[in-house]
């Protein structure tokens, strides 16, 4: 049993708060919001009883070669929904507001995007790399990211003269 | 005159007449200490072979050390990324002589199914000197206990073992 | 006048208890931890990169990899995903073995959270206790798939090996095993007042706060939420099946063990209805050779063992996947380690790396 998308009732009451989204059309829609909006809309689904989308599952991003999408997935208990919101961006600069105000928990996600993707969340209290060292340079998930691998360094051989310290 | 001719003849049963590197050796062979460091997948088979049904003990080799200043063998358990490479070198830095490394799974042997990821090293060896090889991912813990009887050997009977130096010439005059 | 003055304190990446290359900066008041931030990538191994140069069905043993204590649900996560993204019908036998494979994994998880938490606490023979408990549920998957920890059993459309006649009687046999097993943790353990006073009361948390931390599967249900995707969304057949959630109510370090302890009890009672109910019938379904999804994409999640389990598959058509991204449960679970020490003394921290349970491999991914 799948969780239910948002059925069109439902989309046009939101797109009656929030007249400047645009929703696609397709068994699964999918609500594309721009960046001013993102933070007020989230809380909107978050706060607003009738929606109360408690859950943020899933905070990504995908390269599409010629934009860069922010995805969230958000799921409401009480009415056993699931709903998409995607803010495309500029590839060469990338920038969204933060959504941790709204969502505490999308912290460290967003730091994983930030690391790997190279999108900057403005407001985000701590945008530092998570999961790669912090002089790494480039953002791996890019399409064009290449790579040469470093030469690691080496240990100090068993038996090995130590250098002296002068 | 030799050495055990020396011992008086009462003597000749009791007394045993050994060289000091080689009595080092068979009390070092017979009691590795192992660093209690995983980093990965193989991590789990490592603590399954020190426990109940494996039982790393009936060999000696059950004393898992937290901390290198105690341990003698480092066994690489796990996929070595960019980031860990310096705290592992620190680690087996701070072992004291004699060390041994064992190399366990795929990944610490050649990166495994990441040899192609952005952050990972393909081979501890690119690192540190590898002492024995143990291939699987992860290896089974009687592979595990496999590798560390081959170090016993190797521990045993160092000239049996041939040295790096040695297999590379003999690599190149295959060529 | 008495001044006291804040230290920095690193744990990791090498610490015996720290699970695996997590590295934790203590800030410390005397002996109180102020605020802890965990430092992760230590084994960041760029699967979610690799996943986008192999098939589906190649990148299905990354899967194993990932939590690599509980790969079964990964495969079954995966799978899923994939299954709905190419909209595959997967033959009622091969959800039955897949559910039984799933929950003996979570027990195989859990008895590893619980032996580890023991030996943290400093008694090794609940360790060795557990692991030598586990051995018996890794039997029955070295039956139907011949390894021990990386399995790749459940595939994309099915499973790739007969449930056998002397698989089933190892499980049977395992199921008779449980409660004797669970009898003489609580013996060991549960009553033992060393083990209580170390961790009854230590990192509590709310429901509030860990459901604003996003977080999920025992670590919030610990703190009285009962939230379980096999329930809500009761995916594959976990519908038919007659079980409980168990939940805490303080969220300390005693909630997460005995939940975690309640848990293998339900997930024996799931396996035993599995095992009764099981049809007959095909165990694969029909697969092309060249499994090529087509374009769209598709987010789907299952209960793993530490929590909601997801997987975010974009596919433009092609053989290989455009993009793929991993929700892992443990990742999102570290955000709360931070609030769980804060006012704990240093030796508690300890418990609370136990109790939160992460596995390295999956939150650094």
């Amino acid at each position: 049993m799948k969780q239910r998308c948002l059925s069109e009732g439902e989309l046009a009451r939101l797109k009656k708060t929030f007249p400047t989204i645009s929703i696609s059309d397709s068994t699964s829609p999918v609500i594309y919001a721009s960046c001013e909006e993102l933070v007020s809309l989230t809380e909107f689904l978050k706060t607003n009883a009738d929606f109360a989308f408690t859950h943020l599952s899933c905070l990504t991003a995908v390269d599409l070669k010629d934009a860069i999408e922010v995805v969230y997935y958000l799921f409401s208990e009480p009415l056993d929904a699931c709903t998409v919101v995607k803010v495309r961006l500029d590839r060469e600069n990338p920038e969204v507001p933060s959504i941790t105000g709204v969502f505490p928990g999308a912290n460290f996600e967003e730091r994983e995007v930030y690391d790997l993707m190279g999108v900057r969340f403005t407001g985000h209290p701590d945008l530092r790399r998570i999961l790669m060292p912090e002089d790494f340079e480039g953002h791996p998930l890019r399409k064009d990211f290449v790579y040469k691998k470093p030469v690691p360094p080496q240990a100090v051989r068993a038996g090995a003269p130590r250098e002296v310290e002068a | 005159m030799e050495l055990k001719d020396r011992v008086p003849e009462c003597l000749r049963n009791n007394v045993a007449i050994v060289k000091l590197d080689e009595l080092f050796r068979w009390a070092h062979a017979n009691s590795i200490w192992p660093l209690s460091s995983g980093l990965a997948c193989c991590a789990i088979e490592m603590m399954s072979t020190a426990t109940a049904r494996f039982d790393l003990a009936r060999f000696g080799y059950e004393v898992f050390r937290p901390c290198p200043r105690q341990a003698d063998l480092l066994i690489v358990a796990g996929t070595l990324t960019y980031k860990m490479t310096p705290p592992l070198i620190r680690l087996y830095e701070e072992m004291p002589e004699p060390k041994y490394v064992i190399a366990m799974g795929s990944c610490a042997i050649a990166g495994g199914p990441f040899a192609d990821s952005y952050s990972v090293v393909e081979g501890v060896d690119q690192v540190l000197p590898v002492d024995v090889y143990i291939p699987g991912c992860p290896p089974r813990p009687e592979a595990l206990i496999d590798g560390m009887l081959k170090l016993r050997e190797k521990i045993l009977h160092p000239e049996r073992a041939m040295t790096e130096c040695a297999c590379l010439a003999q690599e190149a005059e295959r060529k | 006048m008495k001044r006291t003055e804040t230290y920095l304190l690193n744990m990791g990446p090498q610490h015996p208890s720290t699970h695996g290359v997590l590295q934790v900066k203590l800030t410390l008041d005397g002996e109180r931890i102020q605020r802890a931030e965990p430092v992760l990538g230590y084994l960041h191994r760029g699967i979610e990169k690799l996943l986008e140069s192999r098939t589906y069905v190649q990148g299905l043993p990354y899967t194993d990899r990932l939590d690599y204590i509980s790969s079964m649900n990964n495969n079954f996560g995966f799978a899923r995903a994939v299954e709905e993204l190419a909209r595959l019908e997967v033959p009622r036998r091969a959800e039955f073995i897949r559910v039984i494979m799933a929950e003996l994994n979570r027990i195989n998880s859990h008895l590893i959270g619980i032996g580890t938490l023991a030996n943290d606490l400093g008694a090794s023979t609940g360790m060795l206790c557990c692991f030598r408990d586990r051995e018996y549920i890794l039997d029955i998957f070295n039956e139907v798939c011949g390894a021990r920890q990386t399995f790749h059993y459940i595939r994309i459309g099915g499973v790739s090996g007969e449930f056998t006649d002397k698989a089933r009687a190892l499980t049977e046999s395992f199921l008779a095993r449980v409660p004797r097993f669970l009898a003489e943790y609580d013996k060991l353990l549960t009553g033992n007042e060393i083990f209580r006073r170390r961790i009854v009361g230590i990192s509590p948390m709310t429901p509030e706060e860990a459901l604003a931390l996003n977080m999920t599967g025992p670590n919030l249900r610990a703190t009285g939420v009962a939230r379980d995707l096999r329930k809500i969304d009761a995916y594959s057949v976990y519908g038919e099946f007659d079980f409980d959630i168990p939940v805490g109510t303080h969220g300390d370090n005693w909630d997460r063990y005995i939940v975690k302890l309640r848990e293998i009890k339900e997930s024996a009672r799931i396996i035993r209805q599995a095992l009764d109910k099981m049809p007959e019938g095909a165990i694969m379904a029909k697969v092309p050779r060249v499994l090529k999804p087509p374009a769209g994409e598709v987010y789907s999640r299952t209960e793993g063992t530490r929590g909601e389990l997801g997987f975010y598959l974009v596919s433009d058509g092609t053989p290989k996947p455009y993009r793929v991204h991993i929700r892992r449960p443990s990742f999102v679970n570290m955000q709360g380690l931070d609030l769980m020490c804060r006012g704990m003394l240093i030796g508690d921290s300890v418990s609370a790396y136990s109790s939160i349970d992460p596995i390295m491999g999956e939150v650094d991914c």
